[in-house]
């Protein structure tokens, strides 16, 4: 058993884009290189078409990869169609509920249908898994011969996050799992992948725009903009010392709570380009308020972080030139 | 302050009702229940609710919008005095867009798709002015370039679909625009952006709000977007405002356990907290709405004598008001958490 559950080196996606009458590839993931460790929870963070639910797709094996390899559990994955016995052990929960489910199909009928493909648990023990599995989820068992019109959209999600585990998998991938819900339902579904991560032991690759959604929950996270990799490190150290200018522009614009926080709205400027026409060098700098000569010539890679203040290693990096010699960020959160 | 209100407020809601009237003929259950509340001239007033929780009906009902099956059953509209549920056709077509405008959520289902932006813009502009469309065009020209739209003499003669969310929603606040209204509807116009645009167009609500004088009624479910837009919150769950007052006010004491618990449930990016804690169960939907406080199923301070009878608003004092009774429970303990 290797330590990272999940490895994806130098993985490129592309897909076909029409301009004009000739077809182009565009790359949606382009060289992405991480690692996602057992047992922890993972977060990827980026704006639509960062390239965040394509990466989630191929993990899962919806899509395949142009080039580099996938990783999982030490074993190289081929884009071929994946036998059973590998599909169980990665499962995926999608952000719309309301979309994921069957609708003509109760609950109970879709979670033994699953049962019965995957032929995963002895006949007898079926209806008492479903049950178990409910209960995991923290859904009262009547709810298993409801329909998914009957459901709220927490409940639901609650469902299609069983459906997920029925299999005891070892990876599970959320692609903005909380995006369709409620504010009120939405702690509370946070709050149960945490569960999940220490009951189980399951470990969770964890999609979200939502900045605040991921500091609470995840262990690591990776900030992807244009189909790349632009920042990653734990979570502490990401939020404490965000170091790409992407980074914090992400988290200028995340409204605030606060009163009068009227007074101080911070916008980054500009729009993403298009992934068919990026920029020259860095695909940020057309939106970047330090780009220089050296970031429209040359792309830069992912540097290493140094902070000054620990001795341990830093896991830390950044896809800028001059991620260490920006000033220190200091967010709104100090200033207030 | 510039602007100089008289005592009348630009938009007065009194004692609401709504009722729908489900297809297939079922039995008519109440969407909007006694809901009161104004928005003054030059004022930014969120209306933050739930899915279900009747706000966006409620901006639909001031702009006389109702889909057939939903009806206004009592209460007032005043616009400037005038009952916008009992005007004619013809007033309210002359309110739309010079008195009264709406920018909707989604851009790409609000704005016709197979004309050029431009057009569209040009259109709403003509309402109210009689241009030349040569005039209106240069009009939407400059309102173009006001709403910070980039290349605006090429953007204009594109089709929305050829426009990203951000540019669209532009376009559409500019076309809302056109005829300078006195009072803006917004029902969540950047809840299908993305974060950095998001704040994009915040700011831009901002600057425009404070250079024309316009008044706004905003709707979300996000607090901290009404936190950085509006003045006052009036909360809505299941058909009723819960809970009213100053923005600041309320997310420092909230006087109603729903709003109380919205506040928990948002998550703070500069501060991490060990358990996130939503509200129990989650909102009832329409035809389904609880006995008594509609709320007291999911809260923590009730008790029996929520499960019956009505809870309207009171008046606390301060500009505030609350439908809860125990918001002294409530004070306390928000006082023992902090301690």
């Amino acid at each position: 058993m290797s330590e990272n559950i999940l490895d994806l080196n130098d993985v490129t996606v592309s897909f076909m884009a029409r301009r004009g009458g000739t077809k182009t590839p565009v790359h949606a993931a382009d060289h992405v290189t991480l690692d996602v460790r057992r047992g922890e929870i993972f977060g990827l963070v980026g704006e639509s078409g960062s390239g965040k639910s394509t990466l989630a797709r191929l993990i899962v094996g919806l899509n395949s990869a142009a080039s580099g390899t996938v990783v999982f559990d030490g074993e190289v994955l081929s884009n071929k169609k994946r036998p059973k016995s590998l599909r169980r052990r990665i499962q995926m929960v999608f952000q719309d509920p309301y979309s994921s489910l069957d609708p003509r199909m109760n609950v109970r009928q879709q979670l033994m249908e699953i049962l019965k493909v995957h032929d995963a648990v002895p006949d007898a023990q079926r209806q008492a898994h479903c049950e178990k599995i409910f209960a995991q989820v923290e859904l009262a068992p009547s709810l298993l011969d409801a329909r998914p019109r009957q459901m709220s959209g927490g409940q639901r999600q609650r469902v299609a996050i069983a459906r997920a585990l029925l299999l005891s998998p070892e990876l599970l991938v959320a692609d903005e799992p909380v995006s369709a819900l409620d504010v009120s339902v939405q702690a509370g579904i946070v709050q149960l992948f945490a569960d999940l991560r220490t009951r189980l032991g399951v470990t969770i690759f964890f999609i979200a725009h939502d900045l605040a959604v991921v500091r609470h929950l995840c262990d690591r996270v990776a900030v992807m903009y244009m189909g790349k990799i632009v920042e990653e490190g734990t979570t502490s150290e990401l939020f404490a010392n965000p170091r790409h200018p992407y980074t914090r522009a992400l988290l200028d614009s995340i409204p605030r709570l606060a009163p009068n926080a009227h007074e101080e709205v911070v916008a980054p400027e500009g729009e993403p380009p298009s992934l068919a026409r990026l920029p020259s060098g860095c695909r940020f700098r057309s939106r970047c308020p330090f780009a220089t000569e050296r970031c429209v010539q040359e792309e830069p890679g992912l540097l290493a972080v140094t902070s000054g203040a620990s001795d341990s290693p830093s896991t830390h990096v950044a896809a800028c030139h001059y991620a260490n010699d920006l000033e220190a960020y200091v967010g709104r959160s100090s200033t207030l | 302050m510039t602007t100089t209100s008289s005592n009348e407020p630009l938009l007065l809601v009194e004692d609401l009702c709504i009722d729908v009237t489900p297809v297939g003929g079922k039995k008519t259950v109440p969407a909007i229940r006694n809901v009161s509340f104004q928005v003054g001239a030059g004022e930014a007033v969120g209306l933050v609710g739930e899915s279900g929780s009747g706000k966006s009906l409620t901006l639909r009902t001031i702009l006389g919008l109702l889909p057939a099956g939903i009806e206004a059953t009592g209460g007032r509209v005043l616009f400037e005095g005038v009952d916008l549920l009992r005007a004619s056709k013809k007033t309210m077509k002359g309110l739309r867009g010079t008195g009264i405008t709406m920018i909707f959520q989604e851009p790409m289902t609000s704005l016709n798709p197979i004309a050029k932006v431009g057009e569209q813009i040009v259109d709403a502009a003509r309402v109210k002015h009689s241009w030349s469309r040569s005039d209106a065009r240069d009009h939407a020209l400059r309102l173009a370039r006001h709403m910070g739209i980039p290349d605006p003499e090429n953007v204009l003669s594109l089709y929305p679909h050829e426009l990203s969310g951000g540019l669209r929603q532009r376009v559409m606040i500019a076309a809302a625009l056109a005829c300078q209204p006195k009072l803006v509807l917004c029902d969540e116009p950047t809840t299908a952006l993305d974060v950095t645009i998001q704040a994009q167009i915040i700011r831009l609500l901002l600057e425009l709000k404070d250079e024309l004088g316009m008044s706004m009624l905003y709707v979300t479910h996000d607090l901290a977007v009404v936190a950085q837009l509006c003045q006052r919150l009036e909360v809505m769950y299941a058909g009723s405002i819960v809970e009213s007052g100053l923005v600041a006010d309320l997310f420092r004491q909230p006087n109603h356990p729903y709003t109380q618990g919205l506040v928990n449930a948002t998550p703070d990016v500069d501060a991490v907290v060990d358990l996130l804690t939503g509200i129990r169960g989650s909102a009832p939907t329409l035809g389904h709405w609880p006995e008594g406080c509609a709320f007291n199923p999911r809260c923590d301070f009730a008790s029996a004598e929520c499960q019956s009878g009505e809870f309207p608003l009171i008046d606390t004092g301060e500009g505030r008001a609350s439908a809860c009774i125990h918001v002294e429970q409530l004070h306390a303990s928000i006082k023992d958490g902090a301690r």
